[in-house]
């Protein structure tokens, strides 16, 4: 089951909000959430890294978290 | 349509003189060439990966990428061309298409069989080493797009794509290398950089916060060409005056 731990990233391009997904206290990934700028985008979960290589879902987006949990479950 | 007019063969010679010396027989060779004027709409495929290619295309109009696509479906775009510039030179000797050419915008075009092209090289020399130097110039920015994509970070490769594009758009004759309107969307500039449309955006957004552009939406505006080449790791050497 994957857990979402909010945190701040320090970034410089303004997506400050994000969360670290993790399972059984393991770190999968860090998605972001798109701010204002992004228009069209704005507001949805961008996946900015994975930790594992076998997942190939970094760069992808997702309307919400629950998006973001069947993204990761299906790999 | 088949087309006659100056405009046509004025921009094919005008090509060929920026890479080489023309005589008048050269000239008139290049005039005696059978073209076809076409024009295709944003997104059309000019050149498909594996098709047969007996043409070469001169855009006239409006701007188009070269492309490859990972059987993974992800699309790494190689180029980017605009008018004035010869698209395909490999199919006068190759005639299986190994990469696509597709529009990012409405295009015109001249289409010119490679039979012809190929019959005319080997007629003129000083034409033949034109396009030669073509060919051998489309590898040197092929090399400094291969150090873009895989050794400068993210804004860098951005910085990097904008001052090639301001630089070349001027060498064409298309205008001012400080304003611009930039004809790729987001997703295409991450295609031909290797990044995400999320990070093109912050990237860009990041050159314009640090007063290297100013932008509103594809309307671009170099402010501090200094920086901006400095940030790109920008050294024009390898376009060659193209």
């Amino acid at each position: 089951m994957l857990t979402f731990t909010p945190i701040t990233l320090e970034a410089n391009h303004g997506d400050e909000e994000a969360v670290l997904i993790l399972r059984a206290e393991r770190l999968v990934a860090i998605a972001s959430r798109l701010g204002e700028h992004h228009g069209g985008a704005a507001g949805e979960w961008f996946v900015e890294t994975v930790f594992n290589d076998g997942l190939r879902i970094a760069g992808r987006r997702c309307a919400t978290l629950e998006d973001m949990t069947s993204l990761i479950e299906l790999g | 349509m088949q087309a006659n007019d100056n405009d046509v063969f004025g921009a094919v010679i005008r090509k060929l003189e920026r890479l080489g010396t023309l005589d008048d027989a050269d000239r008139a060779a290049v005039r005696d060439l059978p073209v076809v004027v076409g024009q295709a709409g944003n997104n059309s495929y000019l050149v498909r990966e594996r098709g047969s290619a007996g043409d070469c295309y001169l855009i006239l109009d409006g701007y188009v990428c070269r492309h490859k696509l990972s059987s993974n479906g992800g699309r790494q775009i190689v180029s980017f061309h605009m008018a004035g510039d010869i698209v395909d030179l490999q199919h006068l000797l190759f005639s299986v298409a190994d990469h696509n050419i597709q529009s990012i915008t409405d295009i015109r075009f001249a289409r010119i069989a490679a039979r012809a092209l190929r019959d005319l090289a080997r007629r003129r020399p000083m034409v033949a080493e034109a396009l030669w130097r073509d060919t051998l110039i489309d590898a040197s920015i092929y090399r400094e797009w291969v150090l873009n994509v895989g050794r400068r970070d993210a804004k860098s490769r951005i910085a990097h794509m904008l001052c090639e594009f301001a630089v070349r758009r001027e060498a064409a004759g298309l205008g001012s290398p400080e304003r611009f309107d930039l004809p790729m969307s987001q997703e295409q500039i991450g295609d031909a950089t290797g990044l995400t449309s999320v990070h093109v955006n912050r990237m860009l957004r990041a050159l314009a916060e640090e007063g290297m552009i100013a932008r509103d939406n594809r309307d671009v505006q170099i402010v501090n060409w200094a920086n901006l080449r400095r940030t790109a790791d920008f050294d024009p050497i390898y376009l060659h005056a193209a």
